[in-house]
């Protein structure tokens, strides 16, 4: 097999569907040694692969964005500490 | 008193909810925290359970579906954490106790379960249908948009759009960054349904997010039908 884009050979090990199949396991750390490095191996080689994991690893930095710490529970955290106190909690 | 048998049943649900609950250690969990006082017991719960409202909350949302149910399900799982206290062994995941309780009370609210079984659960499957999202993408000029637009409010949207086993996997492992280990048993499903959900959902926030780039006047070229390769 040989990369469309640049006439080079494959590497020895996983073709374009199998790395494809694999690629939200890769980016989440669930694959083992041995095949991360024949997908790390293939990504390299591969600009397609290679385009569809910058793709999905680029989705998944844009959700964990959403991470951010800069909403304010203040008030819900007043609210939930006036109930507790209704039920007897003596220290905030 | 109808109350006294809900507060059984309540304490037998927290019991099983409990992941480290040997009855030896249950026992000693439970002397230690007879012998606390209750401002130390406060104490502790104000800075071992409370510490968590962020991410319960942000849980909840998801959960309910919206902001406003969502907080009023994190405060009722406060105070059923506090009432509840006793059973929470100290050194454990709080935040994973916190979760199933809240869960618990979303579930007891809601009574249903999860209507999703058998469905989607081939997670390569949805991982490559997801590539062919990307060459839809690519082929109306959109495949940069994670990086050029900015989508958090989309991305929200789409989550909250997607059906309750869905959206709850998406928030826990890519927005609050659980493992799939720690959901597995948040939720109590198999580590294969946290996976197959995730990647079914991750799957149509792609197609929701590529719909939402068209709508935003994004998509240039219209060429979708590219294969896989």
């Amino acid at each position: 097999m040989t990369d469309a884009n640049t006439g080079a050979a494959s590497p020895p090990g996983l073709d374009c569907m199998h790395v494809v199949a694999r690629l939200w396991d890769y980016l989440d750390g669930r694959v083992a040694e041995d095949e991360r490095a024949q997908i790390v191996a293939h990504l390299a080689w591969c600009n397609d692969c290679s385009s569809h994991y910058r793709f999905e690893e680029s989705f998944l930095n844009a959700v964990g964005r959403l991470r951010r710490g800069d909403e304010n529970y203040e008030a819900l955290r007043s609210q939930i500490m006036a109930s507790l106190r209704a039920q007897g909690m003596q220290k905030d | 008193m109808p109350g006294c048998r809900e507060n059984q049943e309540d304490a037998k649900e927290f019991q099983a909810a409990c992941p480290f609950s040997s009855p030896r250690r249950r026992f000693n969990a439970m002397t230690d925290a007879a012998n606390e006082t209750a401002v130390a017991r406060d104490a502790r719960f104000a800075s071992e359970a409370l510490t968590w409202l962020p991410e319960v909350t942000r849980f909840a949302r998801v959960l309910a579906g919206s902001d406003a149910d969502g907080d009023d399900l994190a405060q009722e799982t406060f105070l059923r954490a506090y009432r509840f206290w006793s059973s929470y062994m100290p050194g454990t995941d709080c935040r994973r106790w916190l979760i199933t309780i809240c869960r618990n009370v979303y579930r007891t609210r809601v009574v249903r379960e999860d209507v999703v079984q058998g469905v989607g659960d081939d997670a390569d499957l949805e991982t490559i249908a997801a590539v062919r999202a990307h060459n839809v993408a690519r082929g109306e000029g959109i495949d940069r948009m994670f990086e050029q637009m900015e989508l958090g409010s989309a991305i929200r949207d789409a989550i909250a759009a997607l059906s309750e086993p869905y959206r709850v996997v998406v928030q826990l492992v890519d927005v609050d960054g659980m493992s799939y280990e720690e959901v597995a048993l948040s939720l109590e499903v198999p580590i294969g349904t946290v996976r197959s959900r995730l990647y079914r959902a991750r799957r149509l926030l792609q197609d929701a997010l590529i719909q939402h780039a068209r709508d935003a006047g994004f998509a240039t070229v219209q060429d979708s039908h590219k294969e896989v390769r």
